[in-house]
């Protein structure tokens, strides 16, 4: 941990393994924030990087919940209640990650109301987000082509997205995927 | 011969993309020169054939068959590390016999890492100290297991070794008697006192113990 004296934390890591921690302190600390492991830090971090699996994790988050700490999720399954970044990622898109909550901006932006889409129009999505063309759609809900064609139309204008690929790309992001509508 | 330097040239393989580039970033802050990363077995070949790096680091379940399947196809003499989620005996123990010279947990701190690999670029050995009284009580039992087979061979008689030499060739009682010039009765109860002198159950296990006796003699 270095700069404590004068400095605020910035991050503080806590991971299953002491190895990657003390490797992302490193990479943190390279990128000029000020850093530290869960048992170097002496006061709460503007940011938690946390491994929910990692031992001691529940007792960490609870120690900083009456704080202002941010917490980013290490490597969960997405869920729609935490901000998550994936060890499927680069280091680099990790500090990224941590620079984004520093300065106040999600890691994840904010998704649109849910009440934007239809419910409809959410399993429409769902499905083109599977591949199916505009006919395979219609058989499946059982409405015309011309309907779903209105629908994918309403979705893109909705989501402000250019294309389906876009759409089914930011829908992905942002969790608005419909689970029921994947179930044949 | 290489004092307490790091190696000038690593290949990292790590199923698991933060852990890889989190610790090639460290690997590189440190000192090493070069890190070349491999996603699974098959790129970590490639990547050691041609940059023949000092050591070879490798995740125990590196994809493409894990560490077992790289060090058996791992031609080159550099020393390979194994870094594994969990410090367990049985790892740890898979780890050496298939060929690796070190062995590391990812719950150790990056000093841990940055001294196992001065140590193999050394030409030393790395287990985990707590891991040491463990294996060797390993070595022990098996040597001990093996003198007393040892010494339970040794206390056959000449005849009775001459028996056993004969099952293991795959005779059977009628055949030793005819051999040995005794009667089928005689050969039966040479049989009989080699099992329960071997201690053993059967024929074939008395054999299969003769086998590794004169094997580990060999050896």
């Amino acid at each position: 941990m270095r700069g404590t004296a004068d400095r605020p934390l910035d991050v503080v890591v806590h991971d299953r393994s002491l190895l990657l921690t003390d490797c992302l302190v490193a990479a943190f600390t390279r990128a000029g924030l000020t850093a530290a492991s869960s048992t170097e830090a002496e006061r709460a971090p503007a940011v938690l990087l946390l491994d929910p699996q990692a031992r001691g994790a529940s007792d960490v988050s609870a120690r900083l919940a009456a704080t202002q700490t941010r917490i980013l999720l290490l490597g969960a399954p997405p869920s729609s209640a935490a901000e998550v970044v994936g060890r499927d990622q680069p280091v680099a898109v990790v500090v990224q990650a941590v620079r984004r909550a520093l300065t106040g901006r999600a890691a994840r932006p904010a998704p649109p109301s849910t009440g934007a889409l239809t419910r409809r129009e959410q399993q429409v999505l769902t499905l083109v987000s599977r591949g199916a063309r505009n006919d395979d759609v219609s058989a499946t809900l059982g409405i015309s082509s011309h309907t779903v064609r209105t629908h994918v139309q309403n979705v893109l204008a909705k989501l402000e997205q250019p294309s389906r690929h876009a759409a089914v790309a930011y829908a992905h992001r942002h969790g608005l995927l419909d689970d029921v509508a994947s179930s044949p | 011969v290489n004092g307490s330097r790091l190696p000038d040239a690593v290949v990292l393989g790590d199923e698991v993309a933060l852990s890889r580039t989190a610790l090639a970033q460290a690997l590189l802050q440190a000192g090493v020169r070069r890190v070349a990363e491999a996603g699974d077995v098959a790129q970590a070949h490639a990547l050691v054939r041609r940059t023949r790096p000092d050591v070879v680091l490798v995740s125990e379940s590196l994809s493409g068959g894990g560490v077992s399947t790289f060090c058996a196809q791992h031609a080159g003499r550099e020393p390979v590390l194994v870094l594994s989620p969990t410090t367990e005996h049985a790892s740890l123990l898979g780890a050496l016999t298939a060929g690796a010279q070190g062995y590391l947990g990812r719950d150790e701190p990056l000093s841990a890492l940055l001294a196992a690999l001065q140590a193999l670029h050394r030409g030393e050995a790395v287990v985990p100290r707590r891991m040491l009284g463990g294996l060797l009580h390993d070595l022990v039992q098996q040597r001990r297991r093996a003198d007393e087979e040892t010494s339970r061979v040794d206390a056959l008689s000449r005849r009775e070794r001459e028996v056993l030499e004969l099952l293991a060739e795959g005779m059977g009682q009628v055949e030793i008697a005819a051999v040995l010039v005794i009667s089928p009765q005689t050969a039966r109860t040479h049989i009989q006192n080699v099992i329960s002198k071997l201690g053993v159950h059967s024929r074939v296990e008395a054999v299969a113990l003769a086998r590794e006796h004169v094997s580990g003699r060999a050896s």
